[in-house]
C-alpha cells in the first residue's frame, strides 16, 4: 500500500506570537517551528500500516518554504521512505489552496491512502482532509481515534457527540487522525543517519486560487491584572465576595 | 491574645507588615515544601538589612531562637521552626530587590530574599542568567546557605563557584559586609565561604554578589539508552573528551525511575520500546549562534561515532525533543511518590564508583528487603545520585518508620565509609539529616564550627541545626 502523509510545520505551542507589520500575518523571525502534533499521529499510523503489511511505501509531503525541510527530515528519520517539499514562499493559510497543491501532486504518484492530522494547531481550520478527498475523489473519514486494517479494508472509530462511531472504509481514502490514535515514535540516531540517504524531492507547489483572505489578525486582549483583596484570615469574606462578583461561586 | 513582650518589641521595631502572629498567617512559614513542620511564636519579615539586624537584636534580648527562612523549598527541613512554638521564623521574602546589574562586569548584587526566577527574569534583559539551575524556585540567600547545585553543575558549578560577595547579619545583629565584586582577590581569609552551605547558623545572608553567565544561544539535547552503569561512565568520558567545552548536563535515569514516570504521567511517551537500565539525558549548550556552530549536528555526529564503537553498551540514541526529555527527568520525583512509600537519598560518591555503589545497594535490598525497589537517578557527571527507595507498605509488611530506621543508616554507612561518599550531596544539612552530620563529621570540624559560632552567633540564636556537635 502506498501511503502519503500530509504534514505541516507550525509554531511551537509555547511561542509568543507577534503580529507582523501588515496586520494580517504573524512575525516568523525568532519563531521555533515544529511538526504539527496531529500530523505526528498520521505519520506514526502510516509507519505502522507499512510495518503490518511489510510492504508499500510512506511518503511525507508538505506545502511551504524551504525551512520545512527540518520537519520532513524528522519524518524521514522516523521511518518515512521519501519526502516531498512543494515549495512556496507564500503564507499558506487557506485549506482550499493547500488542498489544491497537494491534490495536484498526489495525482502524479501511486497513492492508496492519504493520512493527515485532524487539523493544524496554528490555524485550526480543519478544512484540508475533506477538501483534499473531494479533489482526489477519495473516501474521507475524519478525526479517527482508532484504525485497523484487515483484508484490504479499514475499520475506523471516531468519537462523536455522546457516542463512538465505527465506520468501514475501502481505499483509496483520506483519513484524518485524532489524538489517542497511537503513541508516535521518536526519531533515533540511526534513523537520522539513514534519513540523509533517503530521497528528498523539492518542486514548486502548483497553487490554485485562494478561496478566502485573512484581512486582519489581532492578539487576544491581555488578561486583567490580579487583585489582592487582603491578607490573612480576615480577608476571606472579601475573597468570597469577589468570587461571587465574578460568578466563580 | 495574652501580652507578649517579644511581639510588642518586634511590632515596635518592624511595624505590622513586619510581624505575623495569627495562626493563619504563620501557617505557610511553619511547613516546608517537602520536609519540615513546626510551630512558630511569630514570623518576622524585615524589609531591610537594618531591620534584620534589629529583629535579631530584639530576639536576642528576649532569649529567643530564630530560624532564617527563604522560600521554604529546602529538602532537609532546615528552614522551618521546631515543634516547641518558641522559635521565631525570620523570613527574607520582603528583602527582595535586585540592587544592581553590572553588565560589563557580568555581576549582579541582589537581596537575600530575591527568588531565583525573579533574578533570571531580570538578567535575561541583559542576555545573562544565574546558571545554578533547579526544579524549585528558592531565594538567593537560602541558596547560598545551602550551596545548591542543580542540573547544570557540570558546566557552571554550584553557588560557591558563582558567588563573589556577601552581606551577612550575624546572630547578634552585627552586619558583616563583604561586597566583593572581584573574581581575583587573594587577600587572606575568604570569609564569605563561612556562610556557604552552613545552613544559616552563622548569620543571615541579606545580600549577595553573584557572577552571571551569558545565556546560551542554543542547546542540543539527546537521550542515550545505556546497557549498564559502566556504559554510562564510558559515554561521560567520551563526551567530556570531545565536547567538554559545551557539555552542560548529564542526567542519568534508571529504568525503574522512568517506569514510574510513564506509569503516572500519561502525557509523556516512552522513548524506547524497552526501557534500558539507564537512559542518559545529554545536553550541550553554547553561546555561539547556530550559524557559527551547528550544535545539534555536532552532537549527532559525536554520538553516532560513539555508537559505532560502543558495541552493545549503547542501545539507542534519540536526538532533539529537549522539552520532552527534560519533562521525563523533572517528573521522576513526583512519579515515585505516587508509587507508594519512598525513602529519598541525596548521595554522592566518586563518580567512577557509582555503578559499583548502586550494585551494592541493589544487593543489600535483594538480600534483606526484596520488596523495596531502588529507583535511582541523578547527576552522574558530578557523582551525585538521588537514590530513592520505593515500596508498597502492604508488600513490605512493616511500618514506614521501621523501614527507614533499618535502611537509612545502612545506605549512608555504605556511601560514606564504604565509598568515601557524602550523605548530602547538594541538599545541605538540616534536622532531616542532623544525626548523620553528627556521626560522620570530624570532631575537629565540629569544634571549629563551635568556635566560629561563638564569634558569629555569640548568643547561639540561629537555626535548628547544630554544626558544633553540641
Amino acid at each position: 500500500m502506498d501511503i502519503v502523509v500530509c504534514i505541516k510545520r507550525v509554531p511551537a505551542t509555547d511561542t509568543a506570537i507577534k503580529i507582523a507589520a501588515d496586520g494580517k500575518s504573524i512575525e516568523t523571525a525568532g519563531v521555533t517551528f515544529e511538526l504539527n502534533a496531529y500530523d505526528e499521529f498520521a505519520l506514526e499510523q502510516a509507519l505502522r500500516i507499512k510495518e503490518q503489511l511489510n510492504a508499500g511505501s510512506v511518503t511525507v509531503v508538505t506545502v511551504g518554504p524551504k525551512d520545512c525541510k527540518k520537519q520532513l527530515d524528522d519524518a524521514l528519520a522516523r521511518g518515512a521512505d521519501k519526502a516531498v517539499l512543494l515549495s512556496t514562499t507564500d503564507w499558506m493559510y487557506d485549506g482550499m489552496q493547500v488542498a489544491s497543491a497537494l491534490a495536484a501532486w498526489i495525482k502524479t504518484v501511486p497513492c492508496h491512502l492519504v493520512l493527515c492530522g485532524r487539523q493544524a494547531v496554528d490555524s485550526d481550520n480543519n478544512q484540508l482532509p475533506a477538501n483534499l478527498a473531494g479533489r482526489l475523489g477519495f473516501a474521507c473519514v475524519t478525526e479517527v481515534g482508532k484504525l485497523t486494517l484487515a483484508d484490504g479494508a479499514f475499520t475506523a472509530e471516531r468519537d462523536i457527540e455522546g457516542a463512538r462511531e465505527v465506520v468501514a472504509c475501502k481505499t483509496p481514502a483520506v483519513i484524518s487522525c485524532q489524538k489517542g490514535l497511537n503513541e508516535p515514535r521518536y526519531a533515533n540516531l540511526k534513523g537520522i543517519m539513514a534519513a540523509k540517504k533517503k530521497p528528498f524531492v523539492e518542486q514548486p507547489a502548483q497553487l490554485g486560487a485562494r478561496g478566502m483572505e485573512i484581512v486582519a489578525l489581532s492578539l487576544p486582549a491581555p488578561r486583567a491584572a490580579g487583585k489582592i483583596v487582603g491578607n490573612g484570615a480576615g480577608a476571606v469574606p472579601a475573597l468570597i465576595a469577589a468570587l461571587r462578583e465574578t460568578k466563580a461561586l | 491574645m495574652a501580652a507578649d513582650a517579644l511581639i510588642d518589641d518586634l511590632l515596635a521595631a518592624l511595624g505590622e507588615r513586619g510581624v505575623l502572629t495569627s495562626p493563619t498567617d504563620r501557617a505557610r512559614f511553619e511547613t516546608g515544601w517537602r520536609y519540615g513542620k513546626g510551630a512558630a511564636r511569630c514570623v518576622v519579615r524585615p524589609a531591610s538589612t537594618a531591620e534584620v539586624a534589629t529583629a535579631l537584636q530584639v530576639c536576642g534580648r528576649h532569649g529567643v531562637r530564630v530560624v532564617p527562612q527563604g522560600a521554604n523549598t529546602g529538602l532537609v527541613a532546615a528552614s522551618t521552626p521546631d515543634a516547641s512554638g518558641a522559635m521565631v521564623v525570620l523570613s527574607l521574602e520582603r528583602l527582595n530587590q535586585i540592587v544592581d546589574v553590572d553588565v560589563r562586569g557580568r555581576t549582579v548584587r541582589v537581596d537575600g530574599g530575591v527568588l531565583l526566577s525573579q533574578l533570571n527574569e531580570r538578567l535575561a534583559q541583559n542576555g545573562f542568567w544565574f546558571p545554578v539551575d533547579l526544579g524549585a524556585d528558592p531565594q538567593i540567600g537560602a541558596m547560598v546557605a545551602t550551596n545548591t547545585g542543580g542540573t547544570r553543575l557540570l558546566k557552571y558549578g554550584d553557588v560557591r563557584h558563582n558567588l563573589l560577595g556577601l552581606e551577612v547579619v550575624l546572630g547578634d545583629g552585627r552586619v558583616l559586609a563583604l561586597p566583593n565584586r572581584l573574581r581575583k582577590n587573594n587577600t587572606g581569609l575568604d570569609a564569605k565561604q563561612l556562610f556557604v552551605g552552613t545552613t544559616g547558623v552563622f548569620g543571615v545572608v541579606t545580600q549577595a554578589v553573584l557572577q552571571c553567565a551569558p545565556l546560551p544561544k542554543q542547546r542540543a539535547t539527546a537521550l542515550v539508552a545505556c546497557r549498564d552503569g559502566d556504559a554510562v561512565l564510558a559515554l561521560l568520558g567520551a563526551l567530556e573528551g570531545e565536547l567538554g567545552d559545551v557539555l552542560s548536563a548529564f542526567e542519568v535515569m534508571s529504568d525503574k525511575a522512568l517506569a514510574a514516570v510513564f506509569a503516572h504521567q500519561s502525557n509523556l511517551r516512552k522513548p524506547f520500546a524497552e526501557l534500558p537500565r539507564y537512559a542518559v539525558l545529554v545536553e550541550l549548550a553554547s553561546t555561539l549562534p547556530a550559524d557559527a556552530l551547528a550544535l545539534e549536528a555536532v552532537l549527532e555526529a559525536r554520538l553516532g561515532a560513539f555508537l559505532e564503537t560502543a558495541g552493545d553498551a549503547v542501545l539507542d540514541v534519540l536526538v532533539g525533543k529537549a522539552d520532552e526529555f527534560w519533562a521525563m527527568r523533572h517528573h521522576i520525583s513526583e512519579s515515585l511518590r505516587s508509587e507508594g512509600r519512598m525513602l529519598a537519598f541525596d548521595i554522592s560518591v566518586p563518580r567512577s564508583l557509582l555503578p559499583r555503589f548502586t550494585d551494592d545497594v541493589e544487593a543489600l535490598l535483594a538480600a534483606d528487603w526484596p520488596a523495596v525497589r531502588l529507583c535511582d537517578y541523578g547527576h552522574w557527571g558530578d557523582g551525585g545520585t538521588h537514590l530513592n527507595l520505593v515500596w508498597r507498605e502492604d508488600a513490605v509488611g512493616v511500618p514506614y518508620a521501621d523501614v527507614v530506621a533499618a535502611l537509612q543508616p545502612r545506605v549512608y554507612e555504605l556511601a560514606v565509609n564504604g565509598y568515601d561518599g557524602s550523605y548530602s550531596a547538594e541538599h545541605g544539612v538540616g534536622p532531616h539529616n542532623q544525626r548523620y552530620y553528627d556521626a560522620y563529621t570530624d570532631p575537629l570540624v565540629k569544634r571549629l564550627c563551635g568556635l566560629l559560632g561563638d564569634f558569629c552567633d555569640p548568643g547561639d540564636r540561629l537555626g535548628t541545626v547544630r554544626l558544633d556537635g553540641a
